[in-house]
């Protein structure tokens, strides 16, 4: 049954780097997967980030192999697995909910892989227990999954995929059963293990907070295509089109045009300077980038200003947001510091939003 | 108040079915120790004569010797049969699916009367009469698709992810359903041979077309013994016959208890140690 390991990977290093190749999957009449290509760097934290739907786990499981695709071509470490059945790409895989072996111990559960891989016995039960230390569940091996919480179980889950040191390390929304604290700690010890075995990480997620925190880079997926991909900052700041504005973070949109370097927001009748020229038909401005004033405040030359109403302040401890209603009807949010005391900005209050020109950014 | 008449009268309905249900057999056994030689009711002194004539009579032991076999060999051959015919059902993807089920499931609608008239028939031309890989074949038949069912059931519920894991953990796709998917659908599976065990071992009507002089399995020669004598012997067969039923049915049952307590036992021990 042991197949033959060295053969099963894909180099040497210790992360491998996938280059996915105009994959093409469809169920039915619905297209899944629309000729998505992507490369994945060597040792990377790449997410999938999408709503559901999106194919991001579909995605996922064309790179391990349970999912044929109908076209395009998987390369991994260089080598194309293409029809390389899953069982012999030798790739780690952590899944929603946990999928261990329920008649196994966890000792068992994470001795598995090595002992299809062919693992010498006497060394399975120094690399066991050195994967369940480093996930700090040594103590635990002798117990069945199911006298184990869901974050342990999810810790033996990833000790189980990584014990047998793969090149490549997928995760299929690893965190999304457990509750928010959990998931916090959980994220924290993900991305020091990525440290730690510099191994190449695919990790699938619909949570965007959750994406900015842990990737290297974020893939964002809709309907089947990848819209956008680049570093956290790039999506959080520099989004390329109206549906990446929105998935990621709060942001607040005017509609309009681009008329000779100024964007004519005809709805609440305002025109804002573009720090370039730029065309599209939507303008993005982040909460955090915005100024609230009271009153018709004239705005300083390097600002663009709208005038709103307010209709809700909430204070959230170190900073409070203020949402705020235009002439046009349009809700705009700020997030701004908690002043010392009243600042004359309270419901009911006639405010004049800011930003810097270089802080609103054009959409298609 | 209402309550407990409530329940009184459920319990009470409880018994006088179980009573119903079990009455006419446990009526066999004081008819094998009457001393009467006409089994009759009811029962007249005691004695083990018949069990002692039982035991004179090797003919018995030659049919009940190849009951036995035939029932553990077509059960064996349901549970290969039947697994994989379940797996193909439940987990394959081709044409003519709904179609290849109801083929399975036929012995199960079709009279016994007429799958042993035309087994008798086939047999007839290729001398499998009389013979035990006859009845082996058609008992298995017989013994599948309650394997099937009982399977079929077991597989649906089995995350597909454990699988998936397995694979992904470098086991093909043999290795994974005999480390993963069997465990998991081990009770069914087992169920399902209980099942077909019990469908070969007091099979009559195909076995009737079946038999002859070269062999006779022990329900067909319990039939033709009540037509030629009917002395308690019968009565004495049909209690041994009982006994190993309530045999099989407990052992099962033991096996599911001690399970239990095993593993109730460990998650004790768990909470003691306070980890
Ligand atoms: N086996 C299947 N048969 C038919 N349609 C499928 C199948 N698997 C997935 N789909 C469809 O493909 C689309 C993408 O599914 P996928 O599971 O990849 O989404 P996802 O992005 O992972 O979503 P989620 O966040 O809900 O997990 C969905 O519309 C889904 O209905
Ligand atoms: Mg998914």
């Amino acid at each position: 049954m042991s197949q033959n390991t060295t053969d099963s990977r894909p180099d040497d290093q210790a992360g491998a780097s996938i280059n996915v190749e105009k994959v093409r999957k469809q169920y039915g009449a619905t297209t899944v997967l629309d000729d998505v290509s992507l490369d994945i760097r060597a040792g990377e934290f790449i997410t999938l980030l999408g709503a559901s739907g999106s194919g991001k786990s579909t995605l996922l499981n064309i790179i391990a192999g349970f999912t044929k695709a109908d076209g395009g071509r998987v390369h991994i470490g260089g080598r194309d697995l293409t029809k390389v059945p899953a069982h012999r790409r030798g790739l780690g895989m952590v899944f929603q909910h946990y999928a261990l072996f329920p008649h196994m111990t966890v000792f068992d559960n994470v001795a598995y892989g090595l002992r299809r891989h062919g693992t010498a016995k006497s060394a399975i039960s120094g690399l066991v227990a050195e994967a369940l230390e480093m996930v700090e569940l040594g103590h635990l091996a002798k117990r069945k999954p199911s006298e184990l919480s869901g974050g342990q179980q999810q810790r033996v889950a990833l000790a189980r995929a990584i014990v047998f040191r793969p090149p490549v390390l997928l995760m299929d929304e690893p965190l999304g059963a457990l509750d928010k604290l959990l998931r916090e700690q959980l994220q924290l010890e993900i991305r020091r293990l990525h440290q730690d075995m510099g191994i190449t990480f695919v990790f699938v997620t619909h949570d965007q907070e959750e994406a900015l925190t842990m990737s290297d880079r974020i893939a964002l997926l809709q309907s089947g295509n990848i819209v956008q991909i680049g570093s956290p900052s790039d999506l959080y700041e520099r989004p390329n089109c109206r549906y990446a504005a929105e998935f990621i973070g709060v942001s607040n949109i005017f509609s309009g045009e681009c008329r000779d370097g100024v964007f004519d927001d005809r709805i609440n009748g305002a025109q804002y300077r573009l720090g370039s020229a730029a065309s599209g038909q939507a303008l993005m401005v982040r909460p955090e980038r915005l100024a609230v004033r009271p009153g018709i405040a004239l705005s300083e030359p390097e600002d663009n200003a709208v005038e709103a109403v307010v209709e809700d302040c909430v204070y959230l401890g170190s900073f409070r947001t203020v949402h705020a209603r235009t002439s046009g009807g349009d809700l705009v949010v700020a997030r701004t510091d908690v002043p010392r005391g009243e600042d004359g900005v309270h419901p009911g209050a006639k405010v004049t939003l800011t930003w810097k020109i270089e802080d609103g950014r054009v959409l298609a | 108040m209402t309550r407990i008449l409530t329940r009184a009268a459920l319990v009470l309905l409880a018994v006088l079915i179980a009573a119903y249900v079990l009455l006419p057999i446990l009526v066999i056994f004081p008819m094998s120790v009457s001393e009467n030689g006409f089994m009759a009711f009811p029962p007249e002194g005691f004695t083990w004569d018949w069990y002692r004539s039982l035991s004179t009579d090797p003919t018995w032991f030659a049919s009940a010797g190849q009951s036995l076999t035939v029932a553990l060999a077509s059960a064996a051959l349901s549970v290969v049969l039947g697994t994989l015919a379940a797996l193909a059902l439940v987990r394959g993807r081709f044409p003519f699916r709904r179609l290849a089920l109801l083929a399975m499931l036929s012995p199960l609608i079709v009279p016994y009367v007429i799958v042993g008239l035309a087994v008798y028939i086939a047999f007839l031309k290729v001398g499998l009469t009389e013979t035990p890989l006859g009845f082996v074949l058609v008992h298995t038949c017989l013994g599948v698709p309650y394997v099937m069912i009982n399977v079929s059931a077991g597989l649906v519920s089995v995350d597909r992810r454990l699988e998936m894991a397995s694979m992904n953990l470098g086991a093909g796709p043999v290795s994974t359903f005999m480390r993963v998917t069997l465990p998991a659908i081990l009770p069914n599976v087992l169920a399902g041979a209980l099942f077909a065990f019990i469908t070969s071992w007091d099979e009559v009507v195909v076995a009737i077309f079946l038999s002859g002089p070269g062999m006779t399995t022990l329900p067909v020669k319990m039939w033709s013994g009540i037509r030629v004598e009917i002395d308690p012997t019968l009565a004495a067969v049909s209690s041994l016959l009982l006994l190993v039923l309530i045999g099989t049915f407990l052992l099962t049952g033991l096996a599911r208890g001690i399970q239990r307590l095993l593993a109730r036992r460990s998650s004790v021990n768990l909470d003691h140690s306070g980890v």
